[in-house]
């Protein structure tokens, strides 16, 4: 049994009672994250002020028996942030300085809690570009982006937060500290271990400190939209654009019901008759950008698009992106629960897998609204739901678990950007090969013996 | 208190698994950007209510501070995907604080005369407002805050002193008959309401909106039996004594016979747009409905009629203030910004974060009056970066709190209403002719 008044003194001498939180408003308030139906209360919350304080913290964890959670802004879609039983929140989100945006050798170095789209503001301010762009980047911590190896919508032609990651310093379950890659493009100093805490998912060290990798930023963009009567259509054009050899910055897939769903919000003029829609953006030089966008039109067309518009200027280009971005949550009008879920196929596999989205929903007679980011496999199947109808949650389930069946028969995976957390990790055990899963359980022990840091995240032991 | 007690039977389940907690909504929330405390975001409220009503919280101190220390500027209604009716959950929960938790019997007093006595009669408060303006223009004020008399009362009293707005000359009724007709052909009927404070502070963008519709080809009904609109009492918990002043306007109005309630200050408009929803289920649901649907923002109607351009050259540069209650309670941002630059010479600087509550959110500056200082000093910072000259306005909160900011900040800014400075353009036009 945990004594919680002990605990709250430990915590009280660690970073001072002025960052510790005990009230039951705020321990409700820190029970959940982005992540549909789950939620429990934590024992109570730590904003820990240095490096050291974090060790101390972790050690304080072993000693009096509690578990430790580290949490960004909780806007994760696994459950990574979410509390477990008798659980310590160590909230990392104040820690938001960009600590050194250096121009001579393209990086910038933060703290964990500095936001996304924060970063993508300073840094272009710069001329540089840091690309990865999930879709709560308003919001969600770059500590979360690399905890949870996070996509975007450009993660087609840039790759996701992992292809940017130089460096890290993270604190261990053990409390030891540990600073891994550097400035340095090319490092293989020992084992690559700062890739084993990219996408950890906070189960084998809390994250410190980062060293991006900056690019210069796109010369000039294209935005356009491409509308299709069927959603078979849009998925073949898109298939038949990166056979073509074309790689857009950005490829994104809207059916209707998503397509009315942010129209409702966001207002901006989108036709809401057609069954599917793409979002496509070139970047690069000028000259490039003008032939790409060319080809890109004569493939749609050819592909049956009924339609084919630009954005006339930047900021257009900039509302429709901040829209489709807003799309998991504007799906959330339709009916009480949202689950989305991410599972990912190779690109060539995105029309089938489309198709067999719809043939799932309609076999158990749910309401599915799908989008993604098309151009890199990585979809967002929905299911509108109500969490209250029990029958409906079960058909839910089995209608998931066979969309996972479908994606990874394809060649595909559970999930292309949101990470196991909770919600997956059941179809983690069921389907990853026993020696893999074993290996990930290998390196969790190997760092947290006694199962302190994020415990029942990814897998259970 | 007995949590079964606690029921809120007017937010329904619905209404709060609307919210699907992604945290959109963060960072537009100025108590969480302020605090960076998750449960003062309106994520965690959302949370927090759903929790009370589930019986898995108590009705805490800490509870009720917290519903109490949002401003209700409902940025993030704007910023929702999901489409969740933020406003109407805080406001419902503050309905259910009100009536539900013992009050000081200091607090009930003061609020017994704000609402009943003050409130209830505009003539009470053109009364204590004759009173305020001898104060200011006498020097009586200059002499009390010079020499901190307010400190000797209260330090509360000290706070908030300064606060109160520069009384006008004149009131409405000085300034306007009851009716007025249209210069022209008579194409619309339309009623205005001059507001409570904003009669006794802004009587000028009273007579400005009138005369600016009767140059649109509108007859102008000023009745002087109006009663405040409710939103002061609505948003303090009084719903009944709301409901009594929708009711008489809807008659003193003439609600049935015109095209157009005419509203110059965004909170109001907000709330009698709202009204029809927050009353559906009274009585007199259908006379309340009508008076919402007939409810326009002064810009949103100009806007609609296809407003005359004035010719004549006003050279300015001013940057504009979107009031919460117009931007995010109703959703107006592109007219008043096309009335200011309908007028030839008048240049728009746009300000970082024009969406941002000044802190004003109705009482909220007396109330929680550190934390809407701080948010002042956020906008001041923001609209002193625009180099502009007017700062433009349409809501009265928003003009006394920014009045109050431009003031301490020692600057030369001016405030103005979209409509003054229409009325002041048509004002320069006539002149030319």
């Amino acid at each position: 049994m945990v004594n919680k008044s002990k605990i709250i003194e430990k915590l009280t001498l660690i970073s001072g009672s002025e960052n510790v939180l005990t009230e039951p408003e705020d321990m409700i308030s820190l029970s959940y994250d982005g992540t549909p139906l789950y939620e429990m209360l934590p024992l109570c919350a730590i904003s820990p002020q240095t490096v050291e304080q974090i060790s101390q913290i972790l050690k304080a964890a072993h000693e009096l028996e509690f578990k430790v959670v580290p949490r960004g802004t909780g806007t994760g879609l696994s459950g990574g942030a979410i509390p477990v039983a008798n659980s310590v929140i160590v909230m990392m989100h104040h820690w938001d300085k960009i600590i050194e945006i250096d121009e001579k050798n393209l990086t910038v170095t933060v703290q964990p809690g500095v936001i996304t789209q924060d970063l993508h503001t300073a840094v272009e301010a710069c001329g540089l570009f840091y690309p990865p762009d999930p879709g709560s980047m308003k919001i969600c911590t770059i500590g979360g982006n690399v905890a949870e190896n996070s996509g975007g919508l450009r993660g087609l032609k840039y790759g996701v937060t992992s292809s940017y990651v130089m460096g890290l310093q993270a604190v261990l379950p053990e409390g030891s500290i540990v600073s891994f890659g550097n400035k340095c493009v090319k490092n293989v100093s020992g084992i690559n271990m700062k890739d084993i805490f990219v996408g950890s998912e906070g189960i084998l060290g809390i994250i410190t400190e980062i060293v991006l990798k900056l690019i210069p930023k796109p010369q000039d963009q294209k935005t356009m939209l491409a509308f299709f009567n069927t959603i078979e259509d849009a998925g073949e054009t898109v298939s038949a654009i990166i056979a073509e050899k074309i790689i857009p910055c950005t490829l994104e897939f809207l059916d209707q019901t998503t397509i009315k769903c942010v129209e409702d919000f966001a207002k901006i003029g989108l036709p809401i008759e057609y069954e599917a829609l793409l979002l496509i953006e070139v970047d690069g030089p000028s000259i490039i950008v003008e032939d790409e966008a060319a080809r890109i039109i004569d493939i749609c067309k050819k592909h049956g698009a009924q339609n084919v518009e630009f954005a006339r200027n930047s900021e257009e280009a900039e509302k429709l992106k901040t829209a489709r971005r807003a799309a998991f949550t504007a799906l959330a009008r339709v009916k009480p629960t949202t689950i989305l879920e991410d599972a990912t196929v190779p690109r060539d596999k995105v029309a089938p897998m489309l198709r067999q989205i719809q043939i799932i929903a309609k076999k158990y007679n749910l309401l599915f609204g799908t989008f993604g980011h098309a151009g890199d496999g990585n979809l967002h199947p929905t299911c509108l739901t109500d969490e209250r109808l029990t029958d409906e949650m079960e058909r839910v389930e089995l209608a998931f678990e066979e969309i996972f069946k479908v994606a990874l028969e394809m060649g595909g995976t559970l999930t292309g950007e949101h990470g196991i957390g909770v919600a997956k990790k059941k179809f983690l055990a069921k389907f990853e090969m026993p020696a893999n899963l074993q290996l990930m359980k290998k390196i969790k022990t190997t760092l947290d013996p006694n199962n302190i840091l994020n415990p029942g995240k990814v897998f259970d032991l | 208190m007995n949590p079964s007690e606690n029921t809120l039977p007017t937010i329904s389940d619905d209404l709060l698994l609307q919210c699907m907690h992604c945290g959109m909504c963060l960072p537009t929330c100025p108590t969480y950007v302020l605090t960076k405390r998750e449960r003062s975001s309106p994520r965690g409220r959302i949370r927090l209510i759903k929790s009370m009503a589930e019986g898995k919280l108590n009705f805490t101190h800490e509870f009720i501070t917290e519903m109490n220390f949002c401003l209700d500027c409902r940025a993030c209604e704007t910023a929702c995907p999901a489409g969740v009716h933020y406003g109407r959950i805080i406001e419902e929960t503050r309905r259910v604080i009100a009536e539900t938790t013992k009050i000081s019997y200091k607090t009930r007093i003061l609020r017994r005369l704000f609402l009943t006595g003050l409130f209830a009669k505009q003539k009470r408060l053109q009364l204590l407002a004759r009173v305020v303006r001898f104060y200011q223009k006498t020097g009586m004020e200059w002499f009390v805050l010079k020499f901190n008399l307010t400190g000797l009362f209260s330090k509360k009293l000290k706070q908030i002193a300064p606060l109160s707005p520069k009384i006008s000359a004149k009131f409405t009724k000085q300034l306007l008959p009851e009716f007025l007709p249209a210069h022209g052909e008579t194409k619309y009927k339309v009623a205005l309401l001059t507001g409570c404070v904003q009669d006794i502070a802004f009587a000028e963008t009273n007579l400005a909106t009138a005369e600016v519709l009767v140059r649109n080809n509108c007859d102008v009904y000023i009745p002087q039996n109006q009663a405040c609109c409710g939103s002061v009492h609505a948003h303090t918990g009084a719903v009944e004594l709301a409901k009594k002043n929708l009711l008489h306007n809807c008659a003193a109005f003439y609600i049935d016979t015109i095209d157009a309630l005419i509203i110059n200050a965004a909170g109001c408009g907000s709330f009698l747009k709202e009204s029809g929803e927050i009353f559906s289920l009274a009585e007199d649901a259908v006379a309340i409905k009508k008076l919402a649907s007939k409810t326009r923002d002064i810009s949103e109607f100009l806007c609609e009629i296809n407003f005359r351009k004035p010719e004549a050259h006003l050279d300015l540069i001013v940057t504009y203030h979107d009031a919460c209650h117009l931007a995010h309670g109703q959703k107006i941002r592109s007219a008043p910004r096309e009335i200011i630059t309908s007028i030839n010479g008048v240049i728009l600087k746009e300000m970082r974060e024009s969406d941002w509550c000044c802190g004003s959110a109705g009482v909220y500056n007396i109330t929680h009056t550190e934390t809407a200082n701080k948010l002042l000093d956020r906008k001041i910072r923001n609209i002193q970066s625009t180099n502009a000259e007017i700062i433009i306005s349409a809501n009265t909160g928003c003009s006394i709190q920014l009045a109050y900011g431009i003031r301490t900040s020692g600057s030369q800014l001016k405030i103005m209403h979209p409509i003054d400075l229409l009325w002041r353009a048509y004002q320069a036009e006539e002149r030319n002719e």
